[in-house]
């Protein structure tokens, strides 16, 4: 763990020199005052303090990656990455340097990570490297471990050597963590690594694709305490029995044979070996990464198949295992034969309830209590059957596409089910899973339910006969009183009957609308936020450029730029319009007030406005096919839906194309018709035509938000009226609207 | 040193603004409108690194990223994402398909530029 070296050599007094040149000819400025590593890594944590900033560090070298041209520097207990020219040589191991650089923000999806950017390093002695504070997997997992020199306990689960790095898997406190290891000079990992217990030293950090992993410089920070074997399949194989009871003396490497049970959902693998059950996570792959060290396995195992599994025993007092409730984890498992499909296990609920039958596939009977089948948002449906027999009670899971899967079950139904046994986690009861829907099936209604029925019916029957009898006598002299009981009755049922099927029908569709809604609302969301983010980058970069470049822009340039942030920021308010207008109706806020209303100046104003707007692209005209004295109407409503259908018009017409506004009185209506010569709707996607966010196939890139029509329909219906629409693909739409603006008045003329 | 960077971006002011941005910077910067475009000018130019938006027409940038991982000699380019997709659930599916870094618009110059910086190797 030491690295001494006789420095500082003649390189060091050169390198010395050099900074001091580039120092003293930086414009006369004084060096940055000295910081501390924490401040480096904590100035990253503020969101507004983005600057770059001058920093001198001083620390202790602990990793150097030569091919990279970076090191980690230590101080405090914590590290952070220096990047350095390509033009010094790297520092070794141990060095106690002095950096003067900048800060620099290395941005990896949502984390943001402070780096500096060295423009000299200095080496000032070189000695040991410091020591590591000792780590369990909960430190390695905790925000505070990030950048830390930490050092752990660990068992390969397995590895993989690109070039010089070395990855790997480890098993630690019962869970999982990812390690890489440099290894330039060293060339290959030792022997017998599958399964070696290894204390390890390194920084704590983030990589692309690879995630959180602890990074060790080199192999003298990788020391194993325990040889492992080269293949995971020459370990020493266990009866499965012994799996558990070795499981209470920590996490050891276990190699099992047995018979393919099942695999659940969630990507677990139950197998049996001669009467005991057990249940394995198989190791992921790294990402888009085939493995080395181990065998890799060809097919999915099925039911039947006999395979050898070698992993780790799980010790549950670290936590849980991911899927929940494994015995073995990180497995990798080869095939070794096909035997009959195995058979499940015949067991007493109460048996299984009571832990018994843990991770064996079963079959037992019981009473159907509850049954929940509840829709989940990646459109499978989750089936929860609670079961009981002789008072103990199971839940009954399955999960499955498409549609709800049981649906001939009924509570109080005598139900048989055959599945996989879980143990309890710390995140759900012991449960059984089914695996297919053909598993669980009703036998009939509960014998236990049938007796009591029997006997409430029985002495029911007998209570209503002695009762009937009692009316009867008392109601013999009159018989048409009997009829007239007879049909209040009925009619009672009757209209009970009608309430509850109504009611189920109410509850169904609403249950339907919210779902419809959520969905809506969150397209809605993810539309909006990127329609604002794409004028807001141009606004961004062209505030940034004349920020920034100013002097180095040629004047037709920054104009540009300018009209660039005026377009977009016009964009950016028009489509917070349509926002809030639609938002307006949803929620209510837009009635219909009318009052009177001249068509003539209205459609003459909003045909110049929109004229104005798009800089007279193409030629609005309005034409009033008379008789629309007198008309009562909502103008804001008018507004919002000849201005959206005008925009559309000129929006998707050619330049110069022309746009006809026409209205005439037909009757108590008026009917409008807004006919532009443009690129038209194609004909099977006019349904979809006023859905919010739908846009046409044939928009290209024509800017919308696939609201303005859902606007304009939404604004017809609070007016009473209809809109219908007329295209050719190629020729043109037209629009009629029409709106009961001369109701209750005589046909005019 | 200058070294050559290519912005795929369909929308033309940002791709402008975005090449102007790193020519000012000293770089060369290349445009393509579009996935093929990009993809072709990637083989024909090899730079030194991609800056590739998201949501485009022909080719989206999850296609480009995919294409330049099956071609050997472009595998090892650098990759940033620049998009108007923001999502936490975006931003890992771009990650996670093999991409060094994710912008979301609107990015200040201070990152996009520390970003291409951490990426162009040396």
């Amino acid at each position: 763990m030491s690295s001494t070296k006789a420095r500082p050599s003649p390189l060091t007094f050169l390198r010395l020199i050099a900074a001091l040149l580039v120092a003293a000819s930086a414009h006369g400025q004084e060096p940055a005052p000295l910081t501390t590593v924490a401040q480096v890594l904590d100035g990253g944590v503020s969101q507004t303090g983005q600057t770059a900033r001058a920093v001198r560090v001083k620390g202790v070298v602990v990793s150097v990656s030569g091919m990279f041209n970076f090191f980690y520097l230590h101080e405090g207990g914590r590290c952070v990455a220096v990047r350095y020219p390509r033009r010094l040589a790297p520092p070794a191991l141990g060095d106690r340097v002095e950096v003067e650089g900048s800060t620099m923000v290395n941005m990896l999806g949502g984390l943001r990570q402070m780096r500096v950017s060295a423009d000299e390093f200095i080496i000032t002695g070189s000695g040991d490297l410091p020591v590591p504070e000792p780590a369990t997997l909960e430190k390695l997992l905790s925000d505070s471990a990030m950048d830390q020199w930490l050092s752990c306990q660990a068992r390969i689960a397995g590895w993989r050597l690109d070039g010089t790095d070395l990855r790997l898997r480890l098993v630690l406190d019962g869970g999982v963590f990812d390690g890489f290891v440099s290894l330039p000079g060293a060339g290959a990992p030792p022997n017998k690594l599958h399964g070696a217990r290894l204390r390890l030293t390194g920084v704590v950090t983030f990589a692309p694709v690879l995630g959180r992993l602890i990074f060790v410089p080199g192999i003298s920070q990788f020391e194993v305490l325990e040889t492992g074997v080269d293949d995971p399949f020459e370990a020493e194989t266990i009866p499965a029995s012994q799996v558990s009871s070795e499981a209470n003396a920590g996490v050891r490497a276990a190699r099992v044979r047995g018979i393919v049970l099942g695999r659940t959902s969630d990507g677990a693998i139950h197998i049996r070996d001669d009467g005991t059950a057990l249940r394995a996570a198989l190791r992921q792959p790294w990402s888009g990464e085939e493995r080395t060290g181990a065998r890799v396995q060809e097919r999915v195992p099925a039911a039947g198949d006999e395979v050898e599994i070698t992993g780790f025993s799980h010790d549950a007092r670290f936590g849980e295992t991911t899927p929940p409730g494994c015995d073995l984890v990180e497995c990798v498992l080869r095939l070794t034969g096909r035997k009959e499909p195995p058979q499940p296990v015949t067991a007493a609920l109460a048996e299984i309830a009571a832990g018994e039958r843990t991770s064996d596939w079963v079959e037992t009977r019981g009473r159907l209590v509850t049954l929940h089948q509840v829709p989940l948002e990646n459109g499978e449906w989750r089936s929860t059957l609670m079961i009981e027999a002789d008072g103990a009670r199971m839940p009954v899971a399955f999960r499955a596409g498409g549609r709800p899967a049981f649906d001939t079950i009924k509570p109080d139904d005598d139900v048989l089910v055959r599945g996989l046994v879980e143990r309890a986690t710390a995140l759900s009861p012991r449960q059984m899973r089914l695996l297919d829907d053909a598993d669980a099936r009703s036998l009939g209604v509960s014998a236990v339910v049938r007796a009591r029925q029997l006997w409430l019916w029985g002495g029911g029957t007998l209570a209503v006969i002695a009762l009937f009898s009692g009316w009867i006598a008392a109601l013999r002299k009159s018989n048409r009183v009997k009829t007239r009981v007879a049909a209040l009755l009925e009619k009672r049922v009757a209209e009970r009957t009608a309430e509850l099927e109504k009611a189920q029908a109410e509850i169904t569709r609403a249950l339907a609308q919210e779902r419809e809604l959520g969905d809506l609302k969150s397209r809605f969301v993810t539309m909006v936020s990127h329609e604002f983010r794409t004028p807001l980058g141009i606004i961004m970069s062209a505030i940034e450029l004349m920020r920034h470049y100013n002097d180095r822009l040629p004047p037709d340039q920054r104009l540009e730029l300018q009209n660039d942030i005026f377009t977009s920021t016009r964009h950016m308010a028009g489509l917070m319009e349509q926002v809030l207008v639609l938002g307006r109706v949803e929620a209510g806020k837009l009635g219909c007030k009318t009052a009177p209303c001249d068509l003539d100046i209205l459609a003459g104003k909003i045909v110049d406005e929109n004229l104005s707007a798009t800089n007279r692209k193409c030629p609005v005209i309005w034409r009033s096919e008379g008789g629309l004295d007198g008309a009562r109407a909502d103008e804001s409503l008018l507004r919002h839906i000849f201005s959206n259908l005008i925009t559309n018009a000129v929006k998707y017409s050619p330049e110069g194309g022309e746009v006809l506004l026409t209205a005439r009185r037909e009757g108590g209506d008026a009917v409008f018709q807004v006919v532009d010569h443009g690129i038209g709707i194609p004909e099977n996607e006019r349904g979809r035509l006023f859905e919010a966010f739908h846009r046409c196939s044939n928009v290209g890139e024509t800017p919308g938000t696939g609201l303005g029509l859902v606007i304009v329909k939404r604004c017809v219906e609070l007016h009473g009226g209809s809109v219908h629409v007329e295209s050719a693909t190629g020729k043109g739409t037209a629009f009629t609207v029409r709106l009961p603006l001369f109701a209750g008045q005589d046909d005019g003329k | 040193m200058p070294r050559k960077i290519l912005i795929i971006e369909d929308q033309a002011t940002m791709r402008r603004n975005v090449a102007l941005m790193l020519q000012l910077e000293g770089h060369t910067a290349l445009t393509a409108a579009n996935g093929i475009e990009g993809i072709e000018t990637a083989r024909r130019e090899r730079p030194d690194l991609i800056l590739c938006d998201v949501m485009m027409p022909e080719m989206d940038g999850h296609a480009v990223l995919r294409a330049l991982h099956e071609d050997e000699t472009l595998r090892g380019t650098p990759f940033v994402f620049l998009t108007a997709k923001g999502d936490k659930s975006d931003v890992s599916e771009g990650l996670g398909l093999g991409a060094d870094a994710y912008l979301t618009k609107p990015v200040s110059r201070e990152d996009l530029l520390s970003t291409v910086n951490e990426h162009l190797k040396s």
